[in-house]
């Protein structure tokens, strides 16, 4: 059984943490983009916060093996193919980038305004505000709020078997309910447990040592 | 220092149109400690932001040392901001840093040479006597403490102005007037133009020589702070005066006189005389003596039962000693 298992989970790791990487990388600045383009925000812009809330909420209508389908051309384009582990990773980020920028435009918007007036008061740039006021002041709830988002990605992962990404979702489908190995189907659910456990446990660790930190 | 012409401000809210500044003009001297007292919705907030821009002004016109302040933009903007300190009602510190990085904050905004911030925040610290709570994070501080940090921080640049908003209003009595003496210290000895918005009377007391009293987003009475409370000129003046000090009247026979005692007039036996000399008694209703500005201000509610006529000689003789009579109908 391991021989199935240790590979399968290698490939969730490896889809997981590559799809986390790049939902950071786009969805923290579409979070904090929305939050400051908001009304009476530091860069107020109401179109262009529209728009973009807009297309964030159309991607978040789409269940995630349906928007997996429908973005088969974009993902042939970026990474050659339509199947396989890393076809898998375009779909999961996309799904998952309007998903964390809510988790962060919500976080960021939790950060008292008077914080954000005296930064300016003193003659902070916007950028500054941003990089040395908004993102540490709202730290805790990024941390909490990633986790949400690195767990929702290890759920899609298990859909990206259909179209052969692998992982101990694919395994599960395959074997699990294919092939009626009740075995592996108990241990594939062990294994995702045992993961989103983790998982949590160490963003809640991050986070509360955090706060622990700034009460010294 | 800072000359404010004419500044209006409007805003709609829920379809409403909210004038929030309706023509304020003030004029801010260099070493002032000015106060802006008003009730809640006065426009004493929107006006102080204005001074450095957190509001836009619908019209008017706001310099500082000759400089347009209205029509700074971007960085001219940011670099005239870091020459105006501003404190705040719930201090504003940045939960994430330490005390130490809270006051270096606006330094590296600049980004001075680590040298000179360590320096300059050592400085301010000491200044602050907080020199035990470097490494602290705000949350262990009490509020006194808090704003201390927020002083120091608004400090930092070597400002020439400093707005004060509400600084004092989440704090205790006894911190409040350690907070307005540090302020006061910081006037005199750096020579920090100060403009404090309060709805606090004691506030103004004790710490501005200057007072503009705002209402309804106008200007109603302005002047030196003595001058103002000893001889308030409008009817939004007194009543902001008599709501902190002296009772209304009951209903009862007798005329009642508000008496105010200023400067030389406190000293002498005013009324034994005119008893004397009238021959008429007077009915001590109540009485307060004030500091403010470190000079008295006695203010005696009386009853006096006699003729109009009378009255009459003896207003005319308190007139003429410098007690402010006021007849209270």
């Amino acid at each position: 059984m391991m021989h199935l298992l240790l590979p399968a989970t290698l490939e969730t790791l490896y889809m997981v943490s590559i799809a986390t990487v790049f939902t950071l990388l786009f969805g923290l600045p579409l979070g904090i983009v929305l939050v400051i383009t908001s009304k009476g925000h530091l860069l107020e812009r109401p179109k262009l916060n529209a728009v973009l809330s807009y297309v964030v909420n159309m991607a978040r209508s789409l269940p995630f093996i349906i928007l997996m389908i429908f973005v088969i051309p974009f993902t042939r384009l970026i990474v050659g193919s339509s199947i396989g582990t890393n076809a898998a990773i375009v779909p999961l980020v996309i799904a998952a980038i309007p998903f964390y920028a809510r988790v962060v435009e919500s976080a960021i918007h939790e950060v008292d305004g008077g914080v954000i007036e005296a930064a300016t008061a003193m003659g902070a740039r916007p950028s500054a505000i941003i990089r040395q006021v908004l993102i540490p002041e709202a730290l805790p709830s990024l941390v909490l709020g990633t986790t949400i988002t690195i767990i929702n990605l290890l759920g899609y992962s298990a859909m990206a078997g259909t179209i052969g990404g692998g992982g101990i979702g694919d395994l599960a489908i395959r074997y699990g309910y294919h092939r009626f190995n009740t075995e592996i189907m108990f241990a594939t659910i062990v294994l995702l447990i045992v993961l989103v456990q983790l998982i949590q446990a160490s963003g809640n660790l991050i986070a509360s040592q955090i706060l622990k930190n700034r009460r010294r | 220092m800072i000359s404010i012409q004419n500044l209006t401000k409007v805003y709609q809210k829920g379809g409403q149109t909210v004038k929030a500044l309706d023509g304020v003009s003030l004029e801010i001297e260099a070493g002032d400690r000015y106060g802006i007292i008003g009730l809640s919705g006065a426009g004493k907030s929107s006006l102080v932001r204005c001074i450095n821009r957190l509001e836009e002004p619908t019209s008017g016109d706001l310099q500082i040392d000759g400089t347009d302040i209205l029509r700074l933009e971007g960085a001219a903007l940011r670099q005239a901001r870091q020459g105006i300190g501003m404190i705040f009602q719930n201090f504003n510190l940045l939960s994430s840093k330490t005390i130490y990085e809270n006051i270096a904050f606006p330094l590296r905004l600049q980004k001075l040479p680590e040298a000179q911030i360590r320096v300059r925040v050592n400085e301010l610290l000491e200044k602050v006597e907080l020199t035990d709570k470097t490494n602290v994070y705000p949350i262990n501080l009490s509020g006194g403490q808090k704003q201390r940090v927020g002083i120091a921080r608004a400090l930092a640049n070597h400002p020439k102005i400093l707005l004060c908003d509400e600084a004092t209003s989440a704090l205790d009595p006894k911190t409040t007037k350690q907070i307005l003496d540090l302020l006061k210290r910081i006037n005199e000895e750096l020579g920090v133009t100060l403009v404090v918005i309060t709805h606090e009377m004691e506030v103004i007391k004790s710490l501005c020589n200057k007072v503009a009293i705002l209402e309804s987003g106008k200007v109603v009475e302005s002047g030196e702070t003595l001058q103002v409370f000893s001889n308030p000129a409008s009817v939004e003046t007194k009543h902001f005066i008599d709501t902190t000090s002296l009772p209304s009247r009951p209903s009862g026979a007798g005329h009642w006189l508000n008496l105010t005692f200023s400067k030389g007039s406190a000293k002498m036996p005013i009324l034994s005389q005119i008893i004397r000399k009238h021959d008429i008694d007077i009915n001590i209703l109540a009485g307060t003596i004030e500091t403010i500005q470190n000079e008295p201000l006695g203010r005696l509610l009386v009853e006096i039962d006699t003729t109009e006529a009378t009255l009459k000689s003896v207003i005319a003789a308190l007139e003429i000693q410098h007690v402010q009579t006021e007849v209270i109908a």
